[in-house]
């Protein structure tokens, strides 16, 4: 069902990758990805807020390239759980992530990650993620 | 079930943009779908609805479960959520959410959540979840 496709490349593959606006960039040598500021992520238009869902999204999105990318994937990996914890409300501006592959195992790897706005610092939502490899 | 035109009048571009449809909505539980669209795919040339898709309709829905409880307009945040993906959707398909708040606190609500794509008895996803409200600002 699923091509193979080069090992990191998921998102460049991933039609709602681009509809949601998630982008990788290697530039520091580390792996940092980008949820481009979008007026259609708004969940709240009084606050104004991002949208949960669009959050949960992008943090899901980026665990499943960085895992596919260290782990050299050349499939998608499959979502099993994911639990989310919101820690602070989202602006409408740039989110980021640098998400941490914890365990590769034969079927199940286990991935987090932190999404923030302001800094590293400033956690905004926290992802644990199960993925069937 | 009742019907409230007020809350489909809301705007909430995220859900917009995907197109999530309102299907009913009673007092403590809300029903969405979200309608199959190619740009919603995980991945090019697999017709299978992106994971990310199914967490906004699930957000969406519970949020919305919780606004069933109140006559008047609330602003609500999602805590936490934790979403199992129990087996892929069917290709190409959409996919529906029934989403129940079932206990409120003063300020906490708890939603449970079911996705199915053809039959609701076969689940293509649970979710559970914890969500603040507080009195809209305008109401």
């Amino acid at each position: 069902m699923n091509k193979p496709f080069p090992p990191g490349d998921i998102l460049a593959h991933s039609p709602f990758a681009a509809f949601l606006g998630v982008e990788m960039d290697e530039s520091d040598g580390a792996h940092l990805y980008r949820l481009v500021e979008r007026e259609r992520l708004v969940g709240n238009v009084q606050l104004p807020a991002l949208h949960g869902g669009a959050i949960a999204a992008f943090l899901e999105l980026c665990c499943a390239a960085e895992l596919a990318r260290v782990a050299g994937l050349h499939t998608p990996p499959r979502p099993i759980s994911i639990n989310l914890q919101y820690i602070a409300s989202a602006g409408p501006v740039p989110t980021f992530s640098k998400p941490q592959v914890r365990r590769i195992g034969r079927r199940v790897a286990v991935v987090h990650g932190e999404a923030w706005q302001l800094g590293p610092d400033k956690p905004i939502c926290a992802a644990q993620c199960e993925f069937r490899i | 079930m009742t019907s409230r035109p007020e809350m489909l009048n809301r705007v909430t571009p995220w859900s917009d943009a995907l197109a999530l449809e309102f299907l009913t909505i009673s007092s403590d539980c809300a029903v969405m779908r979200q309608p199959w669209r190619d740009d919603l795919a995980a991945f090019e040339d697999a017709m299978l609805l992106a994971s990310g898709a199914i967490a906004t309709l699930i957000d969406q829905a519970c949020g919305m479960a919780v606004m069933a409880r109140f006559d008047r307009q609330v602003v609500i945040s999602t805590l936490n959520l934790k979403i199992d993906h129990v087996r892929p959707a069917a290709t190409a398909s959409s996919v529906t959410v029934e989403a129940r708040c079932y206990h409120m606190t003063r300020n906490i609500a708890f939603v449970r959540a079911d996705v199915w794509d053809t039959d609701p008895g076969a689940l293509v996803a649970a979710a559970q979840g914890s969500f603040a409200f507080r009195r809209h600002p305008s109401s």
